[in-house]
């Protein structure tokens, strides 16, 4: 991945954007894909993204998925654009799935970070889903084990609380 | 592990089901703050009911429930995937709830057959059930020959659940129509359901427009605060100065406590929100025992009240009730009614005032509606020239049934809540499912 290639045009589509990882990864890609973050596309509307963009709290591994999914869904960005390009909702929905399936918490909550900080909605979305269907059910010793809350309830407090929330906690 | 900032892990528990997203209100105080707060309920509204297929609650088969002794609703998904069990048996007892609406801000209006009885209930929150005011004696229930005259019934019945969002009020409305007792016109009730953290108030209703709306409430006299166990609070209603005034007084078997008033004062442009209640005096003891004594009017510096015997006495506001009440009228003394006059809730003396209005007309916004029932168990009403104000149960179902003939030639006087349904609110309160195992 040239950075030459910055300005060239593809499928006679868009200008290139680069977006550089923090670990240093370049990848390229067109504005209608890129402007799937909303972030991007407010630069792209300011004209600063001449000499790449640089992520700097996203690794290369995060914005390979990022850039990937963008790639998938720039079709329903744009449905009344090139139509060829725009992927069948069957198999977007085949795609999204086996993204998220596979992935571990901590890769999974650094792909959140991402797609918050980069404010790719859908993208959000879906893995907030996805982490939300795996934590249903779980005990809070267990939530705040995940996401690294300190218990401060006295023993009584707490007790309390789980009274007045009976009805969530019997099962 | 890296952990994620607040904002992103309420995208998170917004999207939990209800009943895991409350059990996180362990973690933390902060969490338990934070989950608690209307804001995360409306986030979680929109984020949680966001995927399709629609979610559906529904009972298993009478064979099923015959072998599990109970009934119980499940929550199911269109396409499959397995049924949780969302409330089991509880609150409406042995019988099975049937929706009347579709769920609004996820709370449902359901009937339960057999027992005639209306309940508001969140089936997410494990069944928590509000019943309706006459849900323990369905007067307004459909028609049942079977059980003989019994209490008045209407043909018609119609339920409505609605969402005010200015107000952040829950509503529900019921209309009737063809009673029984060859009654024609249509009636309307309107109950209000009080949100459950906001405690006690007053109902206000505004005579021009026909809207309610809520006032604070004053400070509650506490009757224990006096040391006699049997001492109830009676709190009456009036017009006094100008103002909407509260008259609280503790009486009992054997003796009685002090009374104070209050007024609801405005300050500034006439908000509500900038009206106060200041206590305009407090008069201790009060040295003619009654069981009903409420201020008549301002007389100068003086306020008037009266006693349950007719006795009409002066306090003076300016020394905030103290100094000795002046006795200024005793019918039982006076040549026209001397007699025995025993001590009444609704003794018949009251304020008088010369006119030539006639009675027929009932146009019009100056329309004044007085009364001095108790209020702390009923709804009552206030005098008024902008506005009527009644009595809302302390955490109670409806703070008033609002009954209104629509037929235009109907010569009805406008009533202002149905004694019948201001009873039953009595018992009928804020209930939660018991759950059975």
């Amino acid at each position: 991945m040239a950075a030459a290639a910055a300005e060239a045009t593809i499928d006679g589509g868009g200008k290139m954007i680069i977006l550089i990882s923090a670990d240093g990864k370049r990848f390229e890609v067109t504005e209608a894909v890129a402007s799937q973050s909303q972030l991007i596309s407010n630069m792209i509307e300011d004209d600063c993204t001449e000499n790449g963009v640089r992520l700097p709290n996203v690794d290369g591994d995060i914005l390979t998925m990022v850039v990937d999914y963008c790639n998938m869904h720039a079709g329903d960005a744009a449905a009344d654009g090139d139509t060829t390009k725009a992927s069948s909702t069957e198999e977007l929905k085949k795609f999204d799935a086996e993204l998220v399936q596979a992935l571990e918490n901590p890769v999974l909550f650094k792909l959140i970070l991402a797609a918050n900080f980069l404010n790719i909605k859908s993208l959000l979305d879906m893995t907030c889903q996805r982490v939300a269907d795996m934590m249903s059910g779980k005990t809070p010793e267990q939530m705040r084990e995940t996401f690294s809350i300190e218990n401060d309830f006295t023993p009584e407090e707490e007790a309390a609380i789980r009274q007045e929330n009976a009805w969530a906690f019997d099962d | 592990m890296e952990s994620l900032p607040e904002d992103v892990l309420l995208e998170i528990f917004s999207r939990l089901p209800a009943r895991s997203a409350a059990r996180l209100r362990a973690m933390s105080r902060s969490w338990r703050a934070e989950l608690s707060s209307p804001s995360f309920v409306d986030l979680h509204l929109r984020r949680a009911n966001t995927t399709a297929p629609p979610k559906l609650f529904c009972c298993p088969c009478d064979d099923k429930l015959m072998l599990a002794d109970q009934w119980c609703l499940y929550d199911l998904q269109l396409g499959g995937g397995p049924g949780r069990e969302l409330v089991r048996g509880g609150e409406f007892g042995d019988v099975l709830p049937a929706p009347l609406t579709k769920p609004l801000r996820g709370l449902v209006l359901v009937m339960c057959y057999g027992r005639n009885g209306v309940y508001v209930c969140n089936p997410s929150t494990g069944g928590e059930a509000l019943a309706l005011p006459d849900t323990e004696l369905p007067s307004k229930a459909t028609f049942r020959p079977s059980l003989g005259p019994g209490p008045p019934y209407y043909r018609n019945v119609a339920y409505g659940l609605g969402y005010c969002s200015a107000a952040k009020e829950f509503k529900v409305v019921r209309m009737f129509s063809e009673g029984h007792y060859e009654e024609t016109a249509t009636r309307c009730e309107v109950f209000v359901l009080d949100s459950p953290a906001d405690g006690g108030g007053m109902v206000s209703f505004n005579v021009a427009d026909e809207s309610f709306g809520s006032l604070p409430a004053p400070p509650p006299l506490a009757a224990a605060v006096y040391g006699v166990a049997d001492w109830r609070i009676r709190e009456r209603m009036t017009e006094l100065d100008g103002c909407l005034c509260v008259c609280q007084y503790a009486c009992g078997s054997d003796g009685h406590g002090p009374c104070r008033l209050w007024l609801l004062r405005r300050h500034g442009g006439g908000d509500e929100t900038a009206a106060r209640w200041e206590k305009l005096c407090c008069i201790d003891p009060i040295p003619w025992p009654s069981r009903s004594i409420v201020p008549l009017c301002m007389y100068g510096e003086k306020i008037l009240m009266r006693t349950g015997r007719s006795v009409v006495f002066a306090v003076d506001a300016a020394a905030c009730g103290g100094g000795a009440p002046e006795i200024l009228f005793r019918p039982d003394e006076h040549e026209a009614t001397a007699g025995e006059f025993e001590d009444t809730q609704l003794p018949a003396l009251g304020l008088y005032e010369e006119s030539l209005v006639p009675v027929g007309r009932t146009r019009g916004d100056r329309l004044l509606v007085g009364g001095d029932q108790g209020l702390v168990r009923r709804p009552q009403v206030a005098a008024g020239e902008d506005g009527v104000g009644a009595q809302r149960r302390v955490q109670g179902v409806a703070r008033h049934g609002h009954h209104r003939p629509l037929h235009p030639l109907a010569r009805r006087p406008r009533q202002h809540g149905g004694e019948k349904t201001a009873d039953q609110v009595r018992h009928g309160p804020r209930r939660r499912c018991t759950r059975r195992h």
